[in-house]
């Protein structure tokens, strides 16, 4: 195998696709990324094959265009995807985003990618039954693409700079768009500060997700309390350092929290009050510092107080609240946070193209 | 040390001259992020100047003469004239007590290390398997606060040793408080 | 019969990073300063500026946020305006 310039040149086929399944994948096949295959894929770009998007820690390889098209074309996307995975690692290079630690900690831990307009569905991306799961090529290949920069050029490889004990399937992709004909509220979008034709993408360092069933609840206040349940369970390192939390809510859910006249805001405010854990319960919990939990505890009351009770995310704004997945029944997706990271969003062009930084706004953390 | 030697890759990259000046407590950590990002062997001596240690008790007049006494030397680098003084390497390692020479061999880097509050410790070297363990007293790595995360530390560790070590095969950094 | 592909690990396979020209004389030239802002890096930069301008150096002050982190894209950008650099932290 030579290498010449950004170019790799193997005796056949057969030997490339092996080098590239043992070394450049996710475990999984791989589409090769001939030269024909990665032009096709940058013509879904307006912009300059050759910017540099910034560096992909912990390897800190520069990322240009180019590169996010080589890793589209091995995970399977398309190019009207490739707007869509740029901004999602533009996001992700943020340096709140904390990209370094998020790719060598021991914690399963992973980005959650939220598309939330039209672009992403008309881009192929679903929002619809089984969202998270098998089937949805678009959320599937995204992800993937997104996940194959991190292993590739960022150097975050399972068992060399990727410690995580564990892992998790959402390691291999992890991406949703939101539903945005349900009416129930304004879409993430929109709260985030965009307009109704723009998308955005933010982009969170993610537990693994936990799942909430309830078909009983018909008020908002006894779904959300076992929504809450959910969230605040020990295992989490949320429970004792609060940032953001995502919630993918299930459009039925979401209907019955709507239908009783409430807002997207009213969730996140009956949440930010009910999903905390007690400093008493705390005290045992797994992830309980001795100097650090008492001193987050006195951002929310008394820290020698044993019923201070510690929200699991930091402010009502902080709750990332996203109605996704089909009709056919009630079951949620809570998703806790990685602590260390900070989530972050970007606007996409309505037209499709990703130019930085002229068109895009920066997103706040969410 | 480690972040303002990829900031000095970066900048270099971009075509200018870039010189760090730095205690010399972090020669070994200097050594061992060229070892990690692939730099040419004399990267290091070619854009740093390194100030004695220690310099964190030394006043403002203190400090600006040791500025002073080393301006040549600064100059020298940002015009390319690279007569800077070498950094000390740790000798080649031979046979005997592995655990022993992996000890000798990441002394200095153990050294900075210490300077910023974190104590490594080399317990044992069995099967290829190095142990080690990192007391880091307060800090924590997962929020971001800490200067060198335990994970690239241990990958540090690896590239310095591997070299040194024939029988390695691993090492497992632990951190303890 | 030969099969080539795009390598997917961006920057990482250009060559071994190498050092800018330097030149030839420091007279004139922008000097950018970047405080890494750990304890004493303002005073020791401060004063290598201070000379170096007597050199006929131009100094231009730049601060990153945090010392264990790399300057942000925004720091490099500004620094890519200046000729020549200087950074460094203390003990």
């Amino acid at each position: 195998m030579n290498q010449m310039n950004s170019m790799l040149e193997f005796p056949s086929e057969e030997r490339a696709y092996e080098e590239f399944v043992e070394r450049y994948s996710d475990g999984l096949p791989v589409v090769l990324p001939t030269p024909e295959r990665v032009a096709r894929m940058l013509a879904g770009t307006h912009d300059d094959r050759d910017d540099v998007l910034g560096h992909v820690m912990p390897a800190g390889s520069a990322l240009t265009i180019r590169d996010v098209a080589i890793n589209a074309v091995m995970a399977g996307a398309e190019p009207r995807q490739l707007p869509l995975i740029t901004a999602a690692l533009e996001a992700m290079l943020d340096d709140r985003f904390n990209l370094n630690g998020l790719q060598s900690t021991t914690h399963c831990g992973t980005p959650l990618v939220i598309f939330s307009g039209a672009l992403a569905l008309e881009a192929g991306l679903s929002a619809g039954n089984n969202v998270l799961g098998n089937g949805q090529r678009g959320n599937l290949s995204v992800g993937r693409a997104i996940r194959l920069v991190l292993t590739n050029v960022g150097g975050g490889v399972p068992g060399k700079t990727d410690m995580s004990v564990q892992g998790t399937p959402a390691k291999i992709s992890f991406c949703v768009a939101e539903r945005v004909d349900t009416g129930v509220w304004a879409p993430l979008v929109v709260r985030q500060g965009g307009t109704p034709s723009e998308t955005s993408v933010t982009v969170m360092g993610a537990d693994a997700p936990i799942h909430v069933a309830d078909h009983r609840s018909a008020t908002p206040q006894r779904l959300l309390r076992n929504v809450a349940d959910a969230m605040r369970h020990l295992g989490t390192m949320s429970a004792t350092r609060p940032t953001q939390m995502a919630l993918l809510l299930a459009p039925q859910h979401a209907r019955i929290v709507a239908n009783a006249g409430w807002h997207a805001a009213d969730v996140q405010n009956f949440l930010f009050e009910h999903a905390r854990n007690p400093l008493w319960r705390l005290r045992d919990a797994g992830e309980y510092d001795p100097v650090k939990t008492p001193a987050v505890a006195a951002e929310f009351g008394d820290p020698e107080d044993p019923d201070t009770r510690i929200p699991v995310f930091a402010s009502p704004d902080r709750l990332i609240l996203v109605v996704t997945g089909g009709d056919s029944g009630g079951f949620s997706t809570v998703v806790p946070a990685w602590p260390a990271s900070v989530a972050v969003h970007r606007f996409i062009d309505a037209d499709g193209s990703y130019s930085r930084p002229r068109a895009q706004r920066e997103g706040i953390p969410v | 040390m480690s972040c303002c030697m990829r900031d000095a890759v970066a900048l270099e990259g971009l075509g200018i001259p870039t010189v760090i000046l730095v205690n010399e407590v972090f020669i070994p950590i200097a050594e061992a992020t060229a070892a990690l990002l692939a730099l040419p062997q004399d990267y290091p001596n070619r854009n740093i100047v390194w100030l004695p240690h220690p310099t964190s008790n030394k006043t403002k007049d203190q400090l600006e003469a040791l500025v002073g006494e080393r301006i040549g030397e600064i100059r020298a680098k940002l015009v390319g004239r690279a007569d800077g003084a070498k950094t000390n390497r740790a000798p080649a390692v031979g046979n005997g007590d592995a655990l022993a020479a992996a000890r000798a061999a990441v002394a200095g880097l153990a050294d900075s290390l210490r300077a910023d509050g974190a104590e490594l410790a080399l317990e044992d070297f069995r099967d290829g398997v190095l142990s080690a363990t990192l007391n880091v007293g307060s800090v924590t790595c997962d929020d971001g606060s800490c200067i060198l995360p335990t994970e690239q530390l241990e990958r540090m560790l690896d590239a310095m040793l591997r070299p040194k070590l024939d029988a390695l095969q691993a090492v497992k950094l632990r951190e303890v408080r | 019969m030969s099969f080539v592909v795009h390598d997917p690990r961006g920057g990482r396979v250009a060559a071994a990073p190498a050092l800018a020209a330097r030149p030839k004389t420091l007279a004139g030239l922008k000097l950018g300063v970047l405080d890494n802002t750990k304890e004493q890096a303002d005073i020791l930069l401060g004063r290598a500026a201070h000379l170096l301008a007597q050199d006929g150096a131009q100094p231009v002050f730049a601060q990153k946020p945090s010392f264990s982190r790399v300057a942000p894209p925004e720091v490099i950008e500004q620094l890519a305006m200046c000729d020549i650099v200087i950074t460094g932290l203390g003990g």
